[in-house]
């Protein structure tokens, strides 16, 4: 048997990644690997001087002292569950209304992009004042439409500020699940449903057997970095409600964030952390068992 | 292979998050200005400027556009007339809720940062423990025009890094003070409190419905959220409570007071989440009967109301009497190379050209005699009260927490109490804590 040559080896792929490779290495993973580190630190830097290995202090300390680590972490379930959840319901519900030809599609498909291209600053700031109990547009409209009798201040009482920003971040991400979903939906082949229709389908069955099987890996890779991005999302709360009133808003990102406004890096790395192996609990586990077919 | 690049994605979207906030973030700050200096350090104020170019760098922020233009002007005012060769470069970085101390101090930590910029005293602190502020002290005690601005103001800036050095050089003091209706004082039949009880019986007496809409307005704007810990301070003192310490009877006495006004309904329902946006807005539509607030907002409630808004600074008892200070002042820092020009840009920015005009145009000074001599000082009620308003003014205790209770505790432990979830005492122990530690 003639032996296989030897491939020559080039040196110009490894030049052509090298510079996006310099740049994740640089902007990514130094600085996780730097947060990391710091977050078994007291690293202050109202107090250079002090900085000292703590162990596992900031983690222990989060886990076990702190009065607001664990509510904020029941917000954040609570924030990612209807927040990512009804973004996918409404954006699927879009998803297929923009796959139907009807006449303005087009500008239709391009004026629903709007809330997904808003800063979150300003959808944050916008919002605030949307649901302003005393001049906010949401609570003029309810007192027109005779359901309120005086405005809410939603943003102000505890039991309704967190479902009013959640209502926010819905808005936010809807065009994105509608893209996302509608680039697979427009993969699927018009012949299944063509099928499907002269097997006596109805629009459940075609969902359940052809629409929804066809697009699943979209879907799921879709909902995962929804999660990711939501639950990481600091500038809706911070904008509205700063995390409050009285903590009513404050999940873990804000929290964070919070933390590290006031150079306490130390213990917001260590938070910081902790919420990325909370994340990966979920995410590990849901990431095999969706691809675990395709192997 | 999919497995792993899913979770390897993963990872690093979720990982980036926990790295904002390392010490690489000083590159997401502004970037490094070049604070070149041309001409050699001089050791002693007494010193004359050799006359060669000199360079400086000057960090600011600007509470809206017109104020920007303004500093700018003046800036380029100063470069060209002031005599002794130097040049000022202004940039401007957004005040962003306290991150521009934030951004400066990253900055220059990180080897960069401007040779002078504004500041707030309550950063005092942080930045005087670190080195990096100049010790101004020989220069203001060498200053002929020192004695122009009071007392308890320089005190106060000493106070402020707490290691007893004059770093922080005064600009911009705006004492707060009541502003008020007065067709509601009228048809609420009260007259102008000139005791802090009578306040509160005004306050009580201008909720009512003062417009004939069948609504009802409100006699106190209360800013429950962000900023509203320096009108805390307004009602500790006359109960005979000081910042110093928050869990005496007679703070928590004080405090009592300060809720009932929003449990008793005298304050909008939105106070707990109220910030400054949502304190002058009350205001601006009539919601609201008075609000704490200092010189800078005069002249819109003039635009508004024309002669039917008035001023008088919040009473105190025989127990005492306090308001807090916004401030807005200079700082040189250490690494500027020639501190004699950036003292020299001080002394314009106060007693010369530049601090008129930043008065005419903002209604902003300490009164010095050149703000004094000005036709807007004298004809503006407003600055009578303010100045009025400057004799009883504090800034909260510079202490090291102090940044982290006024961002993270007091908003949230206020709202708290607002609503009746945890006692005032509890709510006054936490934020106690918070502040001395």
């Amino acid at each position: 048997m003639k032996p296989m040559p030897r491939k020559k080896f080039e040196i110009w792929p490894y030049l052509l990644l090298a510079p996006a490779l310099i740049i994740m290495v640089g902007v990514v993973f130094v600085p996780v690997v730097e947060a990391i580190i710091m977050s078994f630190k007291f690293y202050d830097m109202r107090y250079p001087n002090k900085t000292e290995f703590l162990g596992l202090s900031n983690y222990i300390e989060i886990l076990t002292k702190d009065p607001q680590f664990w509510p904020s972490f029941g917000r954040t379930l609570l924030w990612v569950l209807f927040g990512v959840g009804f973004q996918f319901l409404f954006g699927f519900i879009l998803a297929l209304i923009l796959n139907r030809e009807f006449r303005g599609r087009g500008v239709v498909r391009a004026l629903s992009m709007v809330p997904w291209v808003t800063p979150g600053v300003l959808i944050g700031l916008v919002w605030r004042w949307l649901y302003d109990g005393d001049y906010g547009v949401v609570n003029d409209l309810l007192i027109r439409m005779g359901i309120l009798e005086d405005g809410i201040p939603f943003l102000s009482r505890m039991e309704t500020a967190l479902p009013a920003t959640i209502v926010s971040v819905v808005w936010q991400g809807i065009p994105f699940f509608a893209l996302m979903l509608l680039a697979a939906l427009q993969g699927v082949s018009p012949d299944m449903y063509e099928a499907a229709d002269i097997d006596g389908a109805n629009f459940f069955q075609k969902l359940f057997r052809i629409t929804l099987p066809s697009i699943k890996n979209t879907l799921f890779v879709t909902l995962l970095l929804r999660v990711i991005w939501v639950m990481n999302s600091v500038d809706i709360i911070q904008n509205m409600t700063a995390g409050g009133p009285a903590y009513a808003t404050q999940t873990l990102s804000v929290y964070v964030y919070q933390k590290a406004h006031v150079l306490n890096l130390g213990y917001a790395s260590a938070m910081a952390v902790l919420m990325t192996l909370l994340m990966l609990m979920a995410a590990v586990p849901y990431l095999r068992s969706t691809f675990k077919n395709d192997q | 292979m999919k497995k792993a690049l899913a979770i390897l994605l993963a990872l690093a979207l979720t990982l980036s998050f926990a790295a904002c906030g390392g010490p690489s973030s000083a590159s997401s700050t502004p970037a490094p200005a070049s604070s070149t200096s041309a001409a050699p350090a001089s050791s002693t104020p007494a010193d004359e400027p050799s006359g060669d170019p000199v360079a400086l760098t000057f960090w600011y922020w600007a509470d809206n556009t017109d104020q920007s233009n303004l500093i700018q002007q003046i800036v380029k005012d100063f470069n060209e007339s002031n005599d002794k060769n130097i040049t000022v470069t202004a940039e401007e970085y957004p005040w962003d809720s306290g991150g521009f101390t934030d951004s400066t101090f990253n900055a220059i930590m990180g080897g960069g940062g401007p040779d002078m910029s504004t500041m707030k005293l309550q950063a005092g602190k942080t930045f005087a423990a670190n080195g990096l502020y100049a010790d101004m002290s020989s220069y203001v005690d060498a200053w002929e025009d020192k004695a122009q601005i009071g007392d308890n103001v320089w005190e106060m800036m000493r106070n402020a890094t707490g290691d007893g050095k004059t770093s922080i050089l005064p600009w911009t003091l705006e004492a707060l003070y009541v502003y008020y209706r007065p067709s509601y004082f009228e048809k609420a039949e009260v007259e102008v409190p000139t005791t802090f009880e009578e306040f509160l019986t005004a306050i009580e007496k201008c909720t009512m419905d003062m417009d004939g809409d069948g609504k009802t307005e409100y006699g106190f704007g209360m800013r429950g959220a962000g900023g509203g810990q320096e009108h805390l301070g307004n009602f500790l003192y006359p109960y005979g409570a000081t910042w110093d310490d928050l869990t005496t009877p007679e703070a928590v006495e004080a405090y009592k007071a300060y809720l009932s006004i929003y449990q008793n309904g005298y304050a909008p329902e939105t106070a707990p989440s109220a910030a400054f946006a949502e304190l002058t807005d009350g205001f601006k539509t009539g919601l609201t009967a008075m609000i704490i607030h200092h010189i800078g907002s005069y002249a819109q409630w003039v635009d508004l109301f024309g002669d039917d808004v008035d001023a008088f600074p919040v009473p105190g008892s025989d127990k005492g009497q306090w308001t807090c200070a916004g401030d807005t002042e200079l700082v040189v820092y250490e690494q500027c190379e020639n501190k004699d020009a950036a003292f020299e840009f001080y002394k314009y920015m106060t007693v010369g050209e530049g601090g008129t005009t930043w008065f005419k145009n903002t209604g902003k000074g300490l009164g010095t005699s050149n703000v004094k001599e000005t036709e807007e000082f004298k004809s503006n009620k407003f600055q009578a009260v303010a100045a009025e308003a400057l004799k009883s003014a504090g800034v909260l205790p510079p202490t090291d927490t102090l940044t982290e209770f006024i961002n993270n505790v007091w908003a949230p432990t206020n709202q708290q109490a607002l609503m009746g979830q945890i006692t005032p005492e509890e709510a006054l122990e936490t934020m106690n804590k918070a502040l001395h530690g």
